[in-house]
């Protein structure tokens, strides 16, 4: 098959996020129904495109119009990418099959739409090579995130979406000024040319420029204390959409930020900003953990949990070693599946038994046992024990970071685990040793079932670690390895600015 | 043909998941006691391998590591005691077990001190030194939430103590199996000794130290990280416990030795020698004489007949570690003998002790009395028990202390000494306590039908029992096995005897001469007029009758005064401390989280204004 | 042949130990009636009792434990008394270790008190409790001052630091083991059961704590073990603080062996005076009392002894 129709990976959800109101004067119900197919469309295609670039070990280009970069636009799907569209794909397959039960706010048709702008924005995200369109995918992102945020349309979730949209939007800006600059400067705006040429560029304005854009995308990326808009959000969002939140769009973010900072690796401000995101992403984690410790609304707790795995990746990408992107990498996928785990089955929590405090997961282990078992599953492994797929890539990161020597960042970040014990084991007690009166509740086949597959897959990935290791070696190389990555776009010889 | 080392490893974690699927009463606790058998089947097996190898070993790479697995005589002795504890204890479970849960991770934690015991590189033995923790956790979260947290969150403090020293040692040295990594340990020693250079300076080395310490002074229990032992060993299934207290601890144990094994000549030739004992070792050794003491005193003040026996536990471990602490061969040897005997009289204590709240549902002194009348069998396995804990020739109990406080008075050590002195003694008064609250006085009424010890906790404890006495009588058998260790014979004799040149104990004379004094004594008993049996009721009491309706027995407090004269020092407490530390960063985190995610946006604004103003400063 | 011989050495040493042990227990009623100012009985009025309750006629039990812990006791006392070299006739001296005799000469406690509590009798509780801590408190000085011993001769054999004094002079002699000497002879206070530290029998208090419960022929088994027990004990110091005695001088090995228990027997009725004054003179001390005093002067005393014993 042509490689180019991995450009369906953009297309589809665009074309069919416009097709949903046709859908809608056809027939109310079909709208739902209609986004499973298409994520579950999107999710054979980012397959594919996975296992044509993992067996073929190049990455796609996709350009525009067929015009070369710098000249044209380009998609890059190397390693990275195809893993993380396929983790989207799949995820967000999964939190489509969980819309058709938990939505049940009208407009849903609208729902659909912004679902598969929010894929689609993420999607971009992580495959645009041109930095612009990559604050147009970025700004699509997070324009129907702020709107899906308040899509439960509660007081809460309006002010959710106020935090978010404030915060988003001023993010936006400078991560705007930040390409003005670079443009400014370089007069590029593809990111392999702008690796290429990163040496010649001006000290300051390269400072400055970086310095805006890790400002701007750590918004999305959640790190401290720029994530103060990410526990309402998760909170106030709806549940399919809290658990993309937390598997793939905070994750976009992060990528984003993390490539731009090692595209400009030949400025002299590279190592500079990494330790300054490496500071961030310290505190974000010890911060996170240490918010969630009294949480009582278990939603909440776990959307501090994500905030601080986020920092824990930050951690990772800001070593500036392979062995650090790989653990990054590594972390990134098994949290997306730990978390898309846990987020369903809380939601789906909320949507039997009324509520996500803690008061309602008493006795879950007597009322719904698979969910609560999917819980304590996706828990344990967040905890770090071994056998369960978080343990190998924790083990793998604070082994980089001891490697470049920074022990007292991880004496930080594991006492910060300590604190993260502590709150999940409370609530594995409480779900299994602590009685509560209310009747069995039948669980749903279908959500039973995908939560099934996610548990196998902790489980999988915790006993035989090399396949996903090896994967998210080869993702991370794909970040790390920058000159790789010009060589790998084939510019247009002689077109300079 | 898969490799024995992993049959060993992860038959009992295949048996704990065949069981806890097929969750059918009789089914399961088959699975579970092949589970057991089968790592015993062939380490027995195994032993005549290394009677003509030295080692067998085992590697395979996950997810970038290579994980090496050795099995030679330090680990086979190890993984003996987890074998014959965890099978005694896995047998004791299937009178007590309540579901299937209790048998996935009761055979979890089996997997995981198999796994810590075989290891041969730093990160399978992290694995498994996690996976042993995290499924003992879970058998004393089933129980109880508090002292599962408290047991977890030090056991992970430990942990991750651990994983630091091994990040900071892979960092330098680049690899992590063992050989490898005492090698280039080795060479910085010699490079110091030649005053060049050294890969780890001194800082580091201490720091390494330090946190391997932390690591394995949580799982053995060594004062003042010993705060979870008494609330996790006293909060699970009991019959567990003997297998918790019996085998787990000795991880702790067998990570002491690996200090030895992985820095030893390093640290002693940067820290030198106190007398003639290395300064870390020192270290240890005194922690262990006040884990003695402490764990001893307090054992004595419980009235709970599990905690009684945690904090006992405590107090033996505390032996262990001084004799690894003087660092000799023979006193590394008298402390793996000492282990040896710890978990074979401790695994016995608390079958005993699972049995009794099995067959009365009774865990104070209070509730208890008279029992030995009801219970024979029971109270004869007690006896021996209580025999070999207290020091008592010619059991296995003495045959170690005696080494010990050989091997540590011979390195004149006299703070020590004292220290060992004073725990056999403190050993002598709990263990009374116990005797005199369980077994004797006025019985409760209600306990009058209370039937002796389930066949399959009897036959566990039968073989402890036995075990405990053929290893006091024969303890060169013991001995024999330790000189393989270190390939010399350090203590010599026959297997009856233990020779040490400067002190000579013979268990067979002992035996001999036992029988004979209590022959004599017999004769003189027989001699004299036959006995009238009389009621508990009948005793002296100045003429006043004694009835049923009082109990007389002294059950609650019994060693008053002695928490009278120890009254200062009671005020101490370390677990306190680490409670008040624990609710003190709750709060603090409460604070935190109050204000930093306050809710308002326009304080979310300001936070990107500071952040800005940073990087411009920054950028500047 | 050296089954029987050794059959017979044993006998003679049991039968020896016995009756000096009871001659001992004569000496003490003596002693302390002459510092009370009153006659006393005769020498041999232990003897008398004891016969007395073997031979009386009827016996109570309060079960198997109650029979056996007696047994026991005197049985481990016998062992232990085999252990300890004495002069030439001793039979395991070659296995006399310093740590094991000093467990082996705590033993016979174990089964009084095992028999004693399974009387149920309250007072026999309190008593076994009262016992327990005398020996939680004797412990650290004993410990100490078998330290110090331990160190300064470089073995644990008493057999060989009875050679040893036999060409060094007395360990008294040595300042360390001085020190020890004096914390151990403290501690023999607490082991005779005498006063200041009788406070587990506690005669006219709690009615003879662990003992109260037995009589007829319970009590004279007891008797013989006290007996045993007292030559013992006395035994063992004489030997490794007082020389203990070791006598070639004659040319007939049975004079020598006389000589030497003559010897001997004058050092352990040297150590037991010194029991019987300290004794007479002072007033019985609490269980908190004792405990607080051993933890402190012996204790102090034997550390230093130890201390000094190791540099």
């Amino acid at each position: 098959m042509n490689l180019q129709f991995a450009s369906l990976l953009i297309a589809l959800p665009l074309i069919s996020a416009f097709f949903v109101p046709v859908i809608k004067t056809i027939s109310r119900k079909a709208v739902m129904p209609f986004l499973v197919i298409i994520t579950a469309v999107q999710t054979g295609i980012a397959a594919w495109v996975f296992e044509e670039v993992y067996t073929g070990g190049k990455p796609i280009i996709i350009m525009a119009g067929g015009f070369k970069p710098p000249v044209g636009i380009n998609l890059y799907i190397g390693h990275f990418a195809a893993l993380f569209v396929l983790i989207i794909a799949v995820a967000g397959f999964f939190m489509a099959v969980f819309s058709m039960k938990s939505i049940g706010v009208e407009p849903k048709d609208k729902y659909a739409m912004l679902f598969l702008l929010l894929m689609l924005g993420a999607t971009g995200m992580i495959s645009t090579g041109d930095i612009f369109n990559l604050f147009v995918f970025m700004e699509i992102t997070a324009i129907s995130a702020y709107a899906l945020t308040a899509y439960n349309k509660t007081g809460e979730a309006s002010e959710g979406a106020m935090k978010y949209i404030v915060l988003g939007g001023i993010g936006s800006s400078f991560f705007l000024v930040g390409i003005a600059l670079i443009y400014g400067s370089l007069g590029t705006l593809n990111m392999a040319q702008i690796a290429q040429l990163a040496g010649n560029i001006n000290p300051t304005v390269a400072q400055a420029a970086l310095a805006l854009l890790v400002f701007g995308l750590a918004v999305e990326a959640e790190l401290f204390p720029l994530n103060a808009w990410a526990p309402d959000a998760y909170q106030a969002a709806p549940h399919p959409v809290t658990a993309m939140f937390s598997a793939f769009v905070v994750k976009a973010g992060l990528y984003a930020m993390v490539r731009i900072i090692y595209l400009l690796r030949d400025t002299q401000a590279f190592t500079g900003i990494l330790r300054l995101v490496l500071i961030l992403g310290t505190i974000t984690v010890v911060i996170g953990e240490l918010s969630a410790l009294r949480q009582t609304n278990v939603k909440r707790m776990f959307a501090y949990s994500s905030i601080a795995q986020v920092g824990f990746m930050a951690v990772g990408f800001s070593l500036g070693t392979q062995a650090g992107a790989s653990a990054g990498v590594f972390h990134m996928v098994n949290h997306a599946i730990v978390k898309a785990l846990m987020f369903l089955a809380v939601g789906y929590v909320a949507l039997e038994l009324g509520g996500t405090s803690i008061e309602d997961f008493k006795g879950l282990g007597k009322k719904m046992p698979l969910t609560a078992f999917a819980i304590t599953v996706g828990a344990i492994s967040i905890i770090g024990i071994p056998m369960f797929n978080v343990f190998w890539s924790k083990i793998q990161l604070i082994l980089a970071a001891l490697k470049v020597g920074k022990t007292g960042v991880i004496a930080l970040i594991l006492g910060a685990s300590l604190v993260e014990a502590v709150y999940y084991i409370r609530l594995i007690h409480t779900m299994w040793f602590e009685s509560a009166n209310g009747e069995k509740v039948k669980e749903n086949f279908t959500l039973g079932v995908i939560m099934l597959l996610l548990v196998a897959l902790i489980i999988v990935i915790g006993v035989f670690p090399n396949a996903a290791w090896n994967i998210a070696q080869k993702a991370a190389a794909d970040l790390y390895n920058v000159s790789q990555y010009i060589k790998n776009v084939p510019l247009l010889p002689g077109v300079s600015p | 043909m898969i490799n024995e080392l992993m049959i060993i490893i992860f038959a009992p974690l295949l048996a704990g998941v065949l069981a806890w699927i097929f969750d059918v009463k009789g089914i399961r606790e088959g699975v579970a006691i092949i589970g057991a058998a089968v790592p015993l089947a062939y380490l027995i097996q195994a032993y005549q391998t290394l009677a003509s190898q030295p080692s067998i070993q085992y590697s395979i790479v996950l997810s970038g590591f290579k994980f090496e697995f050795i099995l030679y005589h330090l680990s086979w002795v190890f993984a003996m005691i987890a074998g014959v504890v965890g099978f005694a204890a896995v047998l004791g479970m299937v009178s007590t077990a309540k579901d299937s849960y209790e048998w996935l991770f009761a055979l979890m934690s089996l997997t995981g001190v198999y796994g810590v015991f075989l290891a041969d590189d730093l990160i399978s033995f992290f694995i498994f030194w996690e996976i042993m923790t995290f499924a003992s956790f879970m058998m004393v979260l089933k129980y109880n939430r508090k002292a599962s947290l408290k047991y977890f969150l030090l056991s992970v403090l430990g942990a991750y103590a651990m994983l630091i020293a091994i990040g900071i040692i892979y960092a330098k040295v680049g690899a992590f199996d063992f050989t490898s990594v005492q090698r280039v340990f080795y060479q910085d020693a010699m490079r110091s000794v030649m005053g060049s250079d050294t890969l780890f300076s001194r800082n580091e080395l201490l720091l390494i130290f330090g946190l391997f310490l932390t690591a394995f002074g949580v799982k053995a229990g060594t004062f003042p990280l010993h705060v979870w032992a008494p609330d996790a060993y006293s909060e699970t299934n009991q019959s567990y416990t003997a297998m918790f207290s019996g085998v787990l601890s000795k991880a702790g144990v067998y990570g002491m030795l690996v200090i030895y094994i992985l820095l030893g000549t390093r640290l002693m030739y940067e820290f030198g020698n106190i007398g003639a004992a290395p300064k870390f070792g020192y270290v240890i050794a005194f922690l262990g004489g006040i884990t003695i003491i402490v764990g001893g005193l307090l054992a004595a003040l419980q009235e709970d007949i599990r905690k009684l026996f945690a904090y006992s536990s405590i107090s033996q471990i505390g032996y262990i570690l001084v004799g690894i602490g003087v660092g000799t061969a023979l006193s590394i040897e008298a402390a793996i003998y000492h282990a040896i005997s710890h978990a074979l009289f401790k695994g016995l204590f608390f079958l005993i002790v699972a049995t009794i709240i099995h067959r009365t549902g009774k865990t104070q002194f209070k509730d208890m009395g008279g029992l030995a009348e009801k219970m024979p069998v029971t109270f004869a396995m007690a006896f021996v028990a209580i025999l070999s804990l207290a020091g008592i020739p010619p059991l296995v109990g003495f045959a170690s202390k005696w080494l010990i406080f050989e091997a540590v008075i011979h390195q004149n050590m006299p703070i020590l000494g004292g220290m060992l002195f004073f725990g056999s003694a403190i050993g002598f008064v709990y263990l009374i306590r116990f005797t005199y609250a369980v077994w004797f006085g006025q019985r409760p009424t209600e306990l009058d039908d209370t039937k002796d010890a389930p066949l399959p906790l009897a036959i566990a404890m039968g073989i402890l029992a036995l075990l405990n006495v053929v290893f006091g009588i024969a303890p060169g058998i013991v001995a024999g096995e330790l000189n393989k260790i270190f390939g010399k014979e350090i203590i010599q004799g026959t297997i009856w005897e233990l020779n040490l040149g400067f002190g000579r104990y013979n268990g067979l004379f002992i035996t001999i001469w036992l029988v004979v004094g209590i022959l004599i004594a017999a004769v003189i008993y027989f001699l004299g007029a036959k006995v009238r049996r009389v009621p508990v009721t009948d005793t002296y009491q100045a003429g006043n009758p004694v009835t049923m309706d009082y109990n007389l027995t002294i059950r609650r407090n019994f060693f008053l005064p002695l928490k009278e004269t120890l009254a200062f020092w009671l005020r101490m407490s370390f677990d306190r401390l680490y409670q008040d530390i624990g609710s003190w960063v709750e709060d603090l985190a409460e604070t935190l989280r109050h204000y930093i995610y306050n809710g308002n946006v326009q304080a979310y604004a300001w936070y990107l204004a500071a952040i800005l103003i940073i990087l411009a400063l920054w950028g500047v | 042949m050296m089954v029987i011989e050794t059959a017979l050495k044993a006998l003679l040493i049991l039968l020896y130990a016995t009756f000096v042990g009871f001659m001992f227990m004569g000496i003490i009623r003596i002693v302390t009636a002459r510092i009370h100012r009153r006659v006393g009985p005769p020498i041999y009025q232990p003897i008398l009792d004891t016969i007395k309750l073997l031979s009386k006629k009827s016996s109570i039990t309060h079960g198997l434990i109650y029979d056996f812990g007696i047994i026991y006791a005197l049985g481990a006392t016998i062992l232990a008394l085999m252990f300890i070299p004495l002069g030439g006739v001793s039979i395991l001296r070659a296995y006399g270790d310093l740590i094991l005799i000093t467990f082996l000469l705590e033993i016979p406690m174990l089964g009084i008190m095992f028999a004693a509590m399974s009387s149920g009798n309250p007072w026999a509780g309190l008593g076994a409790q009262r016992a327990l801590l005398t020996l939680l408190a004797i412990q650290v000085p004993l410990g100490f001052a078998i330290v110090a011993l331990g160190e300064f001769y470089g073995t644990f054999s008493t057999y060989q630091i009875v050679m040893a004094q036999q060409s060094m002079g007395w360990s008294i002699t040595s300042l360390p083991l001085l020190l020890a000497a004096v914390a151990y002879d403290l501690v023999l206070q607490a082991m005779f059961g005498k006063e200041p530290f009788d406070i587990m029998i506690a005669p006219g208090e709690i009615s003879l704590g662990p003992m109260v419960e037995f009589g007829g022929k319970h009590m004279g088994i007891l008797q013989i073990q006290h007996a045993i027990a007292l030559f013992a004990e006395t035994l063992f110091f004489s030997n490794i603080f007082l020389g203990g005695a070791v006598i070639t001088a004659f040319a007939s090995p049975i004079i020598n062996t006389l000589a030497t228990l003559v010897v001997l027997l004058i050092k352990q009725t040297a150590v037991l005076m010194v029991a019987i004054f300290i004794g007479a003179i002072f007033p019985r001390f609490t269980i908190d009392q004792a405990a607080r005093f051993y933890w402190k002067w012996p204790t102090i005393i034997a550390a230093a002894g130890a201390i000094l014993a190791a540099l």
